[in-house]
């Protein structure tokens, strides 16, 4: 395995949640989250001999990926929106999820359902934002001023909240 | 319940691998084989492209000498539409490649836009460097080799209906697909500017 081949598989491999968190917000149903997926590996390797290391993998990384998941839904790649349902989940790593996960795993599905909600670029910051990317990454990774970031955070943290409070309720 | 609570059970939701998951050095086969599937598409593509403009033009060149200066003019004027029309799609192609995937996603997005314009230009104005070009010289060669009779008259008839379905084909793809596209781009785009406006004033 050559030098880029290593640095992309510990690329993917550190980010590997993150990405498929990704393609959980922004693909529908399994077989697309399968594809999209597929598509941001694909742009990643291709892109690799682009990246200069003048910003971090990672934000290298979520650019390529968020850049590729809202061009997959802009160029139709599926047709009609399909709202996320509890059977239609990814198969979960069970091994993964902490003792006593069953509310938070609930929890986390109202989550998924209130992103879904979003306009698609409010979706990348709540992404990034509950990745703990920091507002200066996220600045750099959406284009966007920092306080830009905090502003939109503000009132997208503020929806979310009132949604998953009516949801809880 | 607020976003911040919910942090550290969203970080913990580790999706598993779907099925078909592969192991590293599977993935990475599948990787290389699907970019190098994707790069001979696009050189296909711009040699296909090129090769039928050759092809055209070797073809019309070689049968112009024999012909009257009707035909001639005809089939001058597809040659010269042909290597219009490669010039203007390689230049348009070209420019939509300026911004890589890898830039701020609202650049990219600006890039959308402004590559959704050039096509959205590129087809509204697609009878007058594609159809009408192409077509008056294929009448205007059919009327030097055949001259002024039916056949003509039911040729230019055919070539006319033909361009008219083409131009409604093009001006269906702006209206259903290019235009709502770019409506949802400048949207976003908007959404983030508005937010820079409140943010000010916040």
């Amino acid at each position: 395995m050559n030098e880029r081949e290593t640095f992309f598989l510990r690329l993917i491999r550190e980010n590997d949640a993150s990405l498929r968190r990704l393609c959980r917000i922004y693909a529908p149903d399994a077989d697309r989250r399968r594809d999209l997926y597929q598509e941001i590996l694909v742009n990643l390797w291709r892109g690799l001999p682009g990246y200069r290391g003048d910003s971090r993998p990672g934000t290298w990384l979520y650019r390529v990926a968020l850049n590729t998941a809202l061009a997959f839904r802009r160029d139709g790649k599926w047709g009609r929106e399909i709202p996320v349902a509890p059977s239609d989940l990814y198969r979960r790593d069970e091994k993964a999820q902490p003792a006593g996960s069953a509310e938070r795993l609930q929890a986390v599905e109202r989550l998924y359902t209130a992103i879904g909600e979003l306009p698609d670029s409010d979706k990348a910051l709540v992404l990034l934002y509950l990745d703990d990317v920091s507002y200066r990454e996220m600045g750099e990774i959406m284009g966007f001023s920092e306080s830009n970031v905090g502003v939109r955070l503000h009132r997208i943290r503020k929806r979310l909240g009132d949604r998953l409070t009516e949801g809880a309720a | 319940m607020n976003l911040d609570e919910l942090k550290d059970s969203w970080q913990a939701d580790a999706p598993g691998p779907e099925p078909g998951h592969r192991n590293e050095e599977e993935t990475m086969q599948a990787i290389r084989l699907q970019a190098k599937r994707f790069d001979r598409k696009l050189r296909i593509r711009d040699w296909l492209e090129t090769t039928a403009a050759l092809v055209v033009v070797a073809i019309f060149a070689a049968v112009l000498p024999s012909m009257n200066w009707l035909a001639r003019a005809g089939l001058g004027l597809v040659i010269a539409a042909c290597f219009f029309i490669a010039w203007r799609l390689h230049a348009t192609r070209r420019c939509r490649q300026a911004v890589g995937a890898d830039r701020p996603v609202a650049e990219v997005l600006a890039a959308e836009v402004r590559r959704i314009d050039d096509q959205i230009g590129l087809l509204e104005s697609v009878l007058w460097w594609y159809i009408l070009p192409i077509a008056l010289g294929c009448v205007m060669a059919v009327a030097g080799m055949r001259g002024l009779g039916w056949f003509t008259l039911g040729y230019a008839g055919l070539v006319i209906a033909l361009g008219a379905f083409i131009y409604w084909l093009n001006q269906r793809a702006v209206r259903a697909g290019l235009k709502p596209r770019r409506r949802e781009l400048v949207r976003m785009l908007e959404a983030d500017r508005g937010t820079r406006t409140g943010g000010e004033s916040e």
